[in-house]
Parts: C-alpha cells; sequence; structure tokens
C-alpha cells in the first residue's frame, strides 16, 4: 500500500461518520478533488499534509520519532540525515536478526 | 552494501582465521542457532563469505570489494558506536565482564605526556601477548577475546565538537 492509500484509509476509518461536505470543511480541500482523492486520484504534497494534519489534530497520535525525524530532515544537512538513518538501520537489522532466527526456531519446532 | 554489524563482524574474524563449519562456530560462539545461520546467510548475500564443503570461509576472489566496503571510516564508526554502547550498557548493569571508567581530570602538558606513557606501555603489553601466543602453545587456561577502549580528549574540544559539526 502506498503512503497516499496508507492515510486515505486512516482518515476514512477514523472520521467514518462525517460526510463529504464536513470532511471538505474540515480539511480545507474542495469536495469534488476530496471525492477524486477518495476514489485513488494521486493528491498534492499541499493534500497530504492537509489531510495528515487533521488526522494528526483528530488522533494526536504523530509519535515522537517521526516528530524528531522530520525535524531532522529539515534541519540537517543531507550527510547527516545519512548517518542517523544508517544508525537506525543497524537497531532494525539487529531485530531483523532476532526475529528471522525465532522463526526458523519455531519452523524447526513445528517439523 | 549493508554495513556489518558487531555480531557479523565477530563471525567474519573466526571465519578469517581457518574456515569453520556450522557446529564449530556454534561451539565457539554463545549464540542461538537461528540467530548464528541468519548473520552466515548475510555474510554470504553480501559476498563476504561462501560455503564450501559445508564449511564456511572467506570469499577470496572478490575480497578487495568487500573489504573496501566493510572497513571504510563511516561503517567503522558505526561498528565502534554500537561496540561502545554495548559496552556502556554492560558496565552499567554492573556484569563481571564489563568495566568502564570515565575520568574528568585538569592534567598539565607534562602529566598528559605521562598518561600517555601509560597506554604506550597498555599497547606493548597487548602486542607482546599476542605475540607470545603465535610462538608457543595455547595457554592452560580459558582464552576469552576482550575489547579495549582507551584515549582522551580535551573536555572543552569535546563538548563544542557538536557544534563544529552542525554548523
Amino acid at each position: 500500500m502506498t503512503m497516499q492509500e496508507n492515510l486515505i484509509k486512516e482518515f476514512r476509518d477514523t472520521f467514518t461518520r462525517m460526510t463529504l461536505n464536513e470532511l471538505t470543511n474540515l480539511c480545507d480541500i474542495e469536495r469534488t478533488r476530496l471525492f477524486r482523492i477518495f476514489n485513488g486520484y494521486e493528491m498534492k504534497i499541499s493534500e497530504y499534509e492537509k489531510i495528515k494534519a487533521c488526522l494528526t489534530t483528530e488522533l494526536g497520535n504523530e509519535s515522537s520519532l517521526e516528530r524528531v525525524a522530520s525535524d531532522c530532515v529539515n534541519s540537517f544537512k543531507e550527510r547527516e540525515c545519512l548517518k542517523i538513518s544508517d544508525q537506525l538501520r543497524r537497531k532494525m537489522r539487529w531485530l531483523e536478526l532476532i526475529h528471522s532466527s525465532r522463526k526458523i526456531s519455531e519452523i524447526n519446532r513445528a517439523a | 552494501m549493508k554495513t556489518l554489524l558487531t555480531i557479523e563482524r565477530h563471525i567474519l574474524e573466526l571465519i578469517e582465521k581457518k574456515p569453520q563449519s556450522l557446529s564449530e562456530l556454534r561451539k565457539k560462539l554463545d549464540i542461538n542457532i537461528g540467530v548464528l545461520n541468519e548473520v552466515l546467510f548475510s555474510l554470504i548475500s553480501m559476498r563476504v563469505i561462501t560455503k564450501n564443503n559445508s564449511r564456511y570461509e572467506v570469499n577470496k576472489q572478490e575480497r578487495k570489494f568487500w573489504l573496501k566496503n566493510i572497513n571504510n571510516e563511516e561503517t567503522m564508526k558505526a561498528e565502534f558506536n554500537e561496540l561502545f554502547e554495548s559496552l556502556l550498557n554492560e558496565a552499567i548493569a554492573k556484569r563481571k565482564s564489563a568495566s568502564l571508567k570515565l575520568k574528568k581530570v585538569e592534567l598539565t602538558a607534562t602529566e598528559l605526556w605521562h598518561l600517555e606513557e601509560k597506554y604506550k606501555e597498555i599497547e606493548k603489553f597487548i602486542e607482546l601477548t599476542q605475540a607470545q601466543r603465535k610462538i608457543k602453545n595455547k595457554p592452560s587456561e580459558k582464552l576469552e577475546q576482550h575489547v579495549l577502549i582507551f584515549g582522551n580528549g580535551n573536555y572543552q574540544e569535546l563538548v563544542t565538537e557538536p557544534i563544529r559539526r552542525y554548523s
């Protein structure tokens, strides 16, 4: 699923009871445009940001990691961002190593 | 290319000494077989090692290529950071196998010179021990690999290093 599809799904799941008109007012995106986006039209970055902002306000769910990561991308030079992402990737690789090995153990146990 | 995790580096070092079978590696390493398999798979996919007659050995044909990748400054820094973090965590958890000291001291140039002489003594001790290990047979006591980290830095320069780096 693309980032857009993920966002739209989350948005529709969150605001299930609202009408298209109400959603239009909430996001400040034209009614026809929003209808098209819901039906798979590719959205502009500004529209993505508007919808994301609505969700964040509603759910208050922007994790601190996401917020910090976004600040890093906007503030640090490319080289520093690369170092940070490399560090996170290494941590993920440790996790993958442990998870994959657990899966193998489970398969062996089941066999 | 992916950088090496410390566990991958450790296993590569063992294989580099001499080709190893899975059971030989298991005997030497106190890790879960699944993790060991995953590490070996990862090293093979990075073309660092190969499997030959059920023994894992270093990929000598492509050595130049992978050596350049795994020994560059950034990957070495990442590995050092990982080792240091583990040492710090183990030392804080007060594990018997780890100790770490951090001291902030004011030193004159002569005292700093004396301190650096002590480092040289430590280095000599390490070199001598390793040289003896090559000549003599294995000692009767059990051998365990240890990591030593030592050095010092000007406190003022260390605390202002991020300012220079991020400016």
